[in-house]
């Protein structure tokens, strides 16, 4: 099996509400794989099961071959895991958690010693290793989260909103340790700061309502649901780009025009297809009305557009299905 | 094997640098010594009382070196009781209402080494208060009182009150690891305690039976004298242990399968 993670049918049902559902999922090995959703989609679940926390409903998943829903203690000696709010034992230092995580591995005591102090001087807490934990700022115990999940030279490492309690240095500094370790080690990460997963995640699956909605590289995923959108900027007053708006109006492939701040307007348009006629007659209409184009622009998704879009439409069917369903039942 | 020492190893260091070991062995010491002072004092004490009162005249046997060991056993019963419930409720329940369970559980550890590491750790210390409080009531006996007492009996009530305190630190760790918060474990552990004690005391024969037999001032008297064997006590001491696993393996079963 090439796949270092793999969900097939996870569920997890508290009373009737599916937090996951049936959530087939395939992670290849040494990437860093980005873990999206909305709050409640079921990220966090996702990970608990998969780290062997709780048990699912129904369903089954591998994680570095062994079978997390039936021997989680075969998989738990292959994963490194941080939870989305990580406290730790307040009267330990630093130095001592990490070298009770390797004990806990099964490392010797010189092992565990060295490795501790290799992992602090990572994650940039070599100062603060004789101190004890009780007193480490939220950052400082996210950093020491990231070193305890990575002790045991992981197959894999969970990381659950790793980089939410930290300052844009250390969230740099976290974002560049994440990249490295895929060369060891695959990473599954949920985050709500899309930049940074579009920044580090070579892959990404977005969740919703406890079933994935879209999957695959970002690049695919941008392109998969690129905007059909131009951003055009005019000078001279604000009433320019609402000028502009009224004369495309009537425009076949419009879709939708909005004025938006300092006097852009953003062109939405029915297809892709249409980027190229759009680009020759926008100009001709700015030319006409004796307008001063500064910029035109085709927008270029990002992946919080994607994700935005995305869940939009998933949110837009399930709202009609529930409304079809109470329909029948009615 | 080697997990349950590092956690056993964590469990202790914990206990001292959270000073549950100085509150347990202050607790255990301060109601064991009672037994021996108290009984010094008693008389003195009633004698200053009844003076104050005309007319009343109250007179106390001398208290023998006896007297302050049997007095010892029964402070050994419901204070440490409840120093041990105070101390010990929060355990688990503490560490998910913290979340920092989830530091160990998510490492190749079962549940069952973390709940057993808390109680052993926890059980040595108790142990060690017991002896600590045991020898300091011993010394302090002697040192106050003219006549001595028979130290092999001694030692098989010690035992008695070792196996008591397994079974209500065994009964406060299950209660622990039912409950989220270590408040509720602790309600729930001291009412389970009064109402098992005095369901003991109210079913015919189960006071024989049970290690609260131990706290039985006839039946310690009679181990102390020799009026009976020390053999008297070896079901209550066999019961409490028993009990003690019988709680602990029902905490492992359901922990478990809790969530986390």
């Amino acid at each position: 099996m090439s796949d270092i993670i793999v969900c097939q049918q996870l569920t997890k049902q508290y009373g009737d509400h599916k937090v996951v559902d049936r959530l087939d999922l395939r992670v290849p090995g040494n990437i860093v794989f980005g873990f999206l959703g909305p709050n409640g989609a079921g990220k966090s679940t996702t990970m608990k099961l998969l780290t062997g926390q709780i048990k699912p409903t129904g369903g089954t998943a591998w994680v570095a071959g062994a079978d997390v829903t039936r021997n989680s203690l075969e998989a738990r000696r292959h994963i490194g895991y941080l939870s989305e709010l990580p406290n730790f034992y307040p009267w330990m230092k630093g130095q001592e958690l990490l070298e009770l995580a390797g004990e806990l591995f099964g490392l010797n005591p010189a092992t565990r010693k060295a490795r501790a102090k290799e992992l602090l001087d990572l994650v940039g807490l070599t100062d603060a290793g004789q101190r004890k934990v009780g007193g480490y700022s939220g950052g400082m115990r996210q950093r020491l989260g990231i070193a305890q999940a990575l002790v045991n030279r992981p197959k894999v490492v969970f990381l659950d909103e790793p980089v939410s309690a930290l300052d844009p240095l250390g969230r740099r500094d976290v974002l560049n340790l994440l990249g490295n370790i895929r060369q060891e080690a695959t990473v599954f990460m949920s985050s709500h700061v899309l930049a940074d997963v579009d920044r580090v995640c070579d892959q990404v699956s977005i969740l919703n309502r406890g079933q994935v909605i879209a999957a695959g590289t970002t690049t695919e995923l941008k392109e998969r649901n690129a905007i059909s959108a131009i951003i055009i900027e005019l000078d001279g007053n604000h009433n320019a780009a609402g000028r502009l708006a009224a004369a495309i109006q009537g425009e076949s492939w419009l879709k939708n025009a909005t004025t938006l701040d300092n006097g852009r307007l953003k062109v939405e348009l029915t297809s892709e297809n249409y980027m190229h006629e759009a680009g020759q007659r926008i100009p001709r209409l700015v030319s006409e009305l004796e307008l001063s184009l500064r910029s035109y622009q085709a927008v270029v998704p990002n992946l919080e557009d994607v994700f935005m879009q995305l869940l939009n439409a998933a949110n837009e069917k399930a709202e009609s299905q529930d409304t079809g369903q109470a329909r029948v039942l009615g | 094997m080697n997990r349950t020492i590092a956690l056993l190893k964590k469990e202790l260091l914990e206990q001292w640098r959270t000073n549950k070991i100085l509150i347990l062995v202050l607790g255990f010491l301060f109601s064991g010594l009672q037994g021996p002072v108290v009984t010094k004092l008693l008389p003195e004490l009633i004698k200053n009382s009844s003076s104050s009162m005309q007319g009343i005249v109250i007179t106390v046997p001398e208290q023998t070196a006896l007297d302050a060991i049997l007095s010892y056993v029964a402070q050994m019963s419901v204070f440490p009781s409840l120093i041990l419930i105070l101390v010990v409720m929060g355990t688990l329940a503490g560490e998910r209402e913290r979340g920092t369970q989830v530091f160990v559980l998510t490492k190749p550890v079962t549940r069952s080494q973390f709940i057993l590491a808390k109680y052993l750790a926890f059980w040595g210390i108790v142990v060690g208060a017991i002896i600590l409080t045991a020898a300091a009531s011993a010394y302090y006996t002697l040192l106050l009182f003219s006549s001595s007492f028979n130290f092999g009996t001694f030692l098989v009530l010690n035992l008695g009150v070792i196996s008591y305190s397994s079974y209500i630190l065994a009964l406060v760790v299950l209660c622990s690891s039912l409950f989220k918060t270590g408040v509720a474990a602790g309600g729930v552990s001291f009412v389970s305690f009064l109402a098992i004690d005095n369901l003991v005391k109210f079913i015919p024969g189960w006071t024989k039976i049970f290690p609260q037999a131990i706290f039985n001032t006839g039946t310690s008297r009679q181990v102390m004298t020799g009026a009976t064997g020390p053999g008297e006590l070896a079901i209550p001491v066999l019961v409490g242990l028993a009990m003690a696993a019988l709680l602990l393996a029902i905490a492992c079963i359901t922990y478990e399968k809790r969530e986390m």
